[in-house]
């Protein structure tokens, strides 16, 4: 190897890290919280005291029994305090018994637990059942009215990793467990699906068919895993059998129940435009709907059924229902800050959102009333400052928007903003710094979508119909890929009058941040559902 | 008394443990970046895999091998995180990356080439180049043989002569 391939390959790297610098503090705060917590260190010792701990605590818990049994008013079984937040966890609502059941998943730093914990709409309770599935996190739960228990399969476990300084890492697991109210109970059956948790895969009931179906993906083996294969598997209370289906979705997608039917919400890209499909499921194919109105990408989103609404939720940045035949997108005044775990709770008659199903970083419950969320119970953590939950955060106006990047982007000029929204109303996200910005208008079905700013955007490929083309465009600066005075415009799907299109450029000006600047400040504007003489009118409202 | 005691313990251990991973922590971070491509996951990974290294700190004999022990945790945390989250996935399914960026000249081309290169070779690539570790090392902190260490640099940069002649 050359000393210049070296001094190449280096600064790439160099190039790479310094738009992600090593955060000053995280030296001090990785060693801090890591020494903070206990080490494994011979188990005989802890085992005595934890021995002699616990026969001091019932002790003490008999002579207090024994005083008070008749004195003191009975106690509910459980507590208002919920658990500890946790991330991919297993849910679902075990309607036999009324209660919310929540099994695994990993809390803050800690490795995934096999704690069972439910909520009847007023107490938590952790359950302690006899035996329980190992410690896992992505695992799937549905429950089964037919069988009149919950349905939990596989997971990601951790394991340790063989030789010399290894710790551990995930690895998925296909085993099938039940849950009668009180233990669980490992099921044995003859078929195992093969279902990977590279992708989560969803488990639902079927109405149609009265059994729970598997959708999900077997275990890719290849780093771009291309060599993933879509399956659905039906569970009979006794055994799982393959689905054969003539289409079969090709992208991970989210089944949901509703009152007689059965819906898979997927990720797609349909005349060059994101969005979300919606299938439906006759219990034997499926067959994608048309609704008036689409679901916009969700990225990460819960969804469950309101049989007293008579429709189905879903909780993503933003609230939608389905009543059958179309989405309507909800505007609530309160919006829970992340994306929890979501059951229709008898109890409360509402669909409730519990903690952050992401990343674990909250344990509020909130509840929907039809119309608005609303904070049932808080949570014993304070999220960061910073934090948004991976889901919410809140929408501003557009002017609201300008407003802010105004005043917050002053390293960098000129700041250039869009003053023409075609066919609006629009709201904006906006994430600004002294050096940069990026917005995301959205129209109110988010059908629509402009995102603008100063970055340095790689967006995807296009496939076949995509155009990629010189434009004249305001004085920009040259690139390697544009001349003086020309931008790159780039539509993904040339047949389809609404495909995401985009434009970058550089424009002339200035910036303290190097990687904002180029000889002039990079610019990126990018529209879903406008067309070409729209996405032009915001172009060319630049101020 | 007995609570400054336990105090000065606990700075001592700190600064022990401090003393050992502390210099590892921006090459750590930088290696977490290559394999996940965001900051704030290669900032999660990083004192994630600090805590393992704190918890499996017995399994340490040599301190000579503290680099490559703790990098391999580090590698080790991404790819679970890499495989657990599969949001990620989606995400880069999204319309818009503005996490790479584009090349408007011939050094940056590079950075447009090792970006596409597989996460497994990017990491060789920058744990040999940029970290100067030996193949043995490099070996260790992937979990492969040497020779598997040394054909995969080699791969890679034949890759990125290879990708660079097709952009011009």
């Amino acid at each position: 190897m050359t000393d210049r391939i070296r001094m190449r390959v280096n600064a790439a790297f160099d190039n790479e890290f310094s738009r992600a610098p090593v955060p000053p503090s995280l030296r001090t705060l990785s060693v801090r919280a890591a020494v903070a917590a206990p080490r494994r260190r011979s188990a005989a010792p802890q085992v005595v005291a934890l021995v002699a701990a616990v026969l001091v605590i019932a002790l003490v818990a008999v002579v207090l029994v024994g005083t008070h049994l008749h004195s003191t008013p009975p106690i509910p079984a459980g507590t208002t305090i919920p658990p500890a937040p946790r991330a991919l966890a297993a849910s679902t609502y075990d309607e036999a018994h009324g209660v919310m059941v929540v099994f695994g998943g990993a809390s803050g730093q800690t490795p995934p637990d096999t704690a069972t914990w439910t909520w009847d709409g007023k107490y938590w309770l952790k359950l302690h059942p006899p035996v329980s599935p190992s410690a896992r996190q992505m695992a799937v739960m549905a429950y089964d009215p037919a069988h009149h228990n919950v349905v939990l399969f596989g997971g990601n476990v951790l394991q340790k990793v063989s030789g010399k300084g290894g710790c551990c890492s995930y690895a998925p697991i296909d085993d099938t467990w039940t849950w009668n109210g009180t233990t669980w109970q490992e099921r044995r059956p003859q078929h195992l699906p093969p279902i990977g948790f590279d992708f989560r895969p969803s488990l639902t009931y079927d109405p149609i068919t009265k059994s729970i179906l598997l959708f999900g993906f077997t275990q890719s083996h290849t780093e771009a895993m291309t060599d993933k294969q879509a399956e659905m598997w039906s569970w009979n209370g006794i055994d799982w059998k393959q689905l054969s289906l003539s289409i079969t979705p090709s992208v991970n997608g989210v089944m949901v129940t509703g009152q007689d039917d059965l819906l898979l919400l997927e990720p797609a890209n349909v005349g060059g435009r994101y969005l979300t499909q919606t299938w439906s499921w006759d219990g034997s194919s499926w067959t994608v709907l048309s609704p008036t109105v689409n679901l916009p990408p969700l990225g990460w989103f819960g969804a469950t059924y309101d049989p007293v609404r008579r429709q189905i939720v879903v909780l993503s940045s933003d609230t939608w229902t389905w009543d059958g035949s179309t989405w309507t997108r909800q505007h609530p005044t309160v919006q829970p800050r992340a994306v929890g775990y979501l059951a229709f709770v008898s109890a409360v008659h509402e669909v409730v959102s519990w903690g952050d199903s992401i990343s674990g970083a909250d344990n509020e419950m909130f509840g929907w009333d039809g119309s608005n969320w609303k904070l049932l119970e808080p949570g014993t953590v304070v999220p960061p400052s910073n934090y948004s939950g991976g889901a919410y955060t809140p929408p501003v106006s557009v002017d609201q928007a300008a407003a802010t990047v105004r005043a917050t982007v002053k390293n960098t000029h000129p700041v250039l903003l869009p003053t023409v929204f075609p066919n609006g109303p629009y709201d904006a996200r906006v994430v600004a710094t002294a050096d940069d910005f990026s917005i995301t208008y959205q129209s109110d079905l988010r059908d629509r979508t402009i995102t603008f700013g100063i970055m340095a955007a790689n967006p995807p490929p296009g496939g076949a119909n995509a155009r990629d083309t010189r434009v004249p465009f305001r004085n920009a600066v040259g690139l390697k890929y544009a001349p003086n005075g020309y931008a790159e415009y780039y539509v993904y799907d040339t047949s389809s009058p609404t495909s995401q299109r985009w434009l970058m450029w550089l424009e002339p000006g200035s910036s303290t941040n190097s990687m904002d600047f180029n000889g002039g400040v990079y610019y990126f504007l990018s529209a879903t559902g406008l067309t070409d003489q729209e996405f032009w009118q915001v172009a060319n409202s630049l101020q | 008394m007995v609570t400054s005691a336990i105090g000065q313990a606990a700075a001592d251990r700190e600064a022990d443990f401090d003393a050992l991973v502390g210099p590892l922590i921006e090459p750590a971070f930088k290696l977490a970046v290559v394999f996940l491509r965001d900051p704030h996951e290669a900032e999660d990974a990083v004192q994630e895999a600090t805590l393992k290294a704190w918890r499996g700190l017995d399994r340490l004999r040599d301190e000579k091998a503290a680099r490559a022990w703790f990098l391999s945790i580090v590698a080790n945390q991404c790819r679970s995180m890499r495989r657990s989250r599969w949001w990620s996935v989606l995400r880069m399914e999204s319309p818009l990356r503005d996490d790479v960026e584009r090349p408007p000249d011939d050094r940056l081309d590079l950075t447009r080439e090792m970006s596409r290169l597989p996460l497994t070779d990017r990491a060789a690539l920058f744990l040999f180049f940029y970290l100067d570790l030996p193949i043995a090392e490099v070996a260790r902190v992937l979990k492969i043989s040497p020779q598997a260490a040394k054909s995969r640099v080699h791969r890679a940069v034949e890759k990125l002569r290879l990708g660079m002649e097709v952009a011009k």
